[in-house]
């Protein structure tokens, strides 16, 4: 095998592609190819065809058709994620992956190498220096919303300057996005512990990171490189003291942007990956 | 307590609101006589300071949306006549929606002392609220001259926008739309230059109601302004528009879902939509509504008086 990793990545560019590196870096050489869960895999293969990859990442165990994993002629490895849409549509009439029968036919752990249960890296190209923002900092949430996201951000949405985006975002525009705020707020869709998805990138673009208790922790340290809230009066309460001074929390950002360092997907992917590839390469 | 006002001159005009929701509903440059100025407030927000930044730009009218959020008294001592503009739902009957009562609960709030006469958005609410306050006159929200945009070819695939949050009602409706499409779902937080660049990169706009209740988006004419294909929910009122003619109706996920496939298959089909509901958007231009408006309820006022004189 090169030095140089081929890994092709399966997913929704909105949910993870901020993890997958959108040009050539160090050790890997990463392509992304949009896949939805419910959608056939033929995409998938196509794209696997033309990249000719050394390994396979899936975003999402059931995403793809167990047949489609089977079909990849190189090793598979799934990305165990947090489910790409809102809670409350398990029995929707119109969405194929609500469908039992279609149920049936999706890929279990069984049908990969591995799979992978860490949080997500960040593509280097998302890696910034803590900056300010003309117009007071402003407060970022992306990711879909939940009853429970809502209860603990309404209060703070109509009493700070916070913008939501709930689905669609990436490549440029999501770039765009991430230079127009200095916070960043996660949140979980339900009571049990978790990770989000998009706490790496958060800290790597220089955002001030306002979290529910991470669990597990991924190495981050409240207080250090990230606050922590438990309410949503405790949110409002933090936003307020930041906006208030928002220099205050500048040596919170520069150790939170450190700490992304270990989850740069350039070290993480290639180390995390080359062993399944070895194989057959 | 009302301003002497020039006989031809300019008037100042404040707009207060929200900026995320309502700068978008205001005049934004000067039209017809009018110099307008936005005043951020929101509820739960600092009366007082809103008071003397208005004092400070001594406006001849106060447009204010969402009279309900308005600290009791405000503006009794305010020199200006002042206008409220009801932007938000309420119920029609006495079996209404949890979200409806929670709104009509707000309503309740309002001091009808601090406005010289009240609009709502909606004439089918003005029953309803006309149990806390005198409706002078129903009309939908204007829409800023700045976002008034010729319509442009439809790109392939059309890029599908929805700007609202995020209710379990719309959730059901778009799951199966952000299946097939790579939708934008921006569910708060954008206004002035960043709303009016995401509408430029844009063709097709949804419009879907909070929960399941009908109603009339100001969204709706929003994006008919920016020249895009708007989909939406039945409205109700209509406020003028045709379905079919100047937007499309879908009345289920499964509608909505064909409607946006038909339009990435063939871009071109609803062109003709496009142009007549942006043809029909003239109807919602701040800077043809507002002096009209503003007209008349200088022109009531001072013919008929009002409880703040």
């Amino acid at each position: 095998m090169t030095d140089t990793l081929r890994v092709s990545f399966a997913g929704r560019a909105g949910e993870t592609g901020h993890a997958v590196p959108a040009a050539p870096v160090p050790g890997l050489d990463a392509s992304f190819v949009e896949h939805r869960a419910g959608r056939p895999g033929s995409r998938v293969l196509a794209h696997v065809a033309e990249h000719d990859p050394h390994v396979v990442v899936v975003f999402g165990v059931a995403s793809l058709p167990a047949e489609t994993v089977r079909a990849i002629g190189v090793p598979v490895v799934a990305w165990a994620t947090a489910p790409d849409r809102p809670p409350g549509l398990e029995h929707h009439p119109d969405l194929p992956d609500c469908d039992p029968r279609h149920r049936a036919g999706l890929a279990t752990a069984a049908d990969y190498e591995r799979v992978i249960d860490r949080p997500l890296p960040v593509a280097d190209e998302h890696f910034a220096t803590p900056r300010r923002t003309d117009g007071g900092p402003r407060a970022l949430v992306i990711g879909h919303s939940s009853p429970r996201l809502e209860a603990l951000l309404i209060d703070s949405k109509h009493r700070h300057e916070v913008l939501h985006v709930a689905a669609g975002l990436h490549g440029e525009a999501l770039a765009a996005v991430l230079a127009s705020a200095e916070i960043a707020i996660d949140v979980r869709d339900d009571d049990g512990p978790g990770f989000g998805p998009r706490v790496a990138l958060y800290l790597a673009a220089g955002l001030l990171l306002l979290s529910e208790p991470l669990h597990p922790p991924g190495g981050l340290r409240p207080g250090e490189d990230h606050l922590e809230f438990r309410s949503s009066a405790e949110l409002v309460e933090l936003l307020h003291r930041v906006r208030a001074d928002p220099g205050a929390f500048h040596a919170i950002r520069e150790q939170g942007r450190l700490s992304a360092e270990a989850l740069r997907a350039s070290r993480v992917l290639p180390e995390l990956l080359a062993p399944f590839a070895s194989a057959s390469a | 307590m009302h301003p002497r006002r020039p006989q031809g001159g300019p008037l100042r005009v404040a707009f207060v609101g929200q900026t995320t929701f309502f700068q978008a509903c205001s005049l934004q440059a000067p039209a017809a006589g009018l110099i307008p100025r936005f005043f951020e407030f929101r509820a739960g927000g600092d009366g007082e300071a809103l008071l003397a930044d208005l004092r400070s730009f001594v406006p001849h009218i106060a447009i204010v949306f969402r009279p309900e959020v308005v600290p009791p008294g405000l503006f009794g001592e305010l020199a200006a006549v002042t206008l409220g503009f009801l932007s938000e739902p309420l119920p029609r009957g006495d079996d209404a929606h949890a979200d409806l009562q929670r709104r009509m609960r707000d309503l309740r709030q309002t001091d009808a002392a601090n406005f010289d006469r009240v609009v709502s958005f909606d004439p089918l609410i003005a029953a309803t609220a006309g149990e806390v306050l005198a409706i002078w006159r129903s009309l939908a929200l204007p829409v800023a001259d700045r976002f008034f945009a010729p319509v442009t070819p439809m790109g392939h695939p059309p890029r599908v926008l929805f700007v609202g949050r995020s209710t379990p009602h719309r959730e059901w409706l778009l799951a199966p739309v952000k299946l097939d499409h790579d939708l934008l779902h921006v569910a708060f937080g954008l206004s002035g230059d960043e709303l009016a660049e995401l509408m430029h990169r844009h063709d097709v706009a949804l419009n879907l109601h909070n929960e399941n209740y009908p109603s009339f988006e100001n969204r709706v004419s929003l994006h008919l302004a920016a020249g895009h294909l708007v989909i939406s929910e039945a409205l109700d009122p209509q406020h003028g528009l045709e379905p079919g003619i100047d937007y499309l109706q879908v009345n289920n996920a499964s509608e909505l879902r064909r409607a946006l496939n038909v339009v990435a298959r063939f871009p071109r089909v609803h062109h003709r939509v496009r142009v007549r509901g942006r043809r029909k958007a003239e109807g919602f231009r701040a800077s043809r509504v507002y002096p009209r408006l503003i007209a008349d309820l200088l022109a009531d006022v001072d013919a008929f008086g009002s409880p703040r004189s």
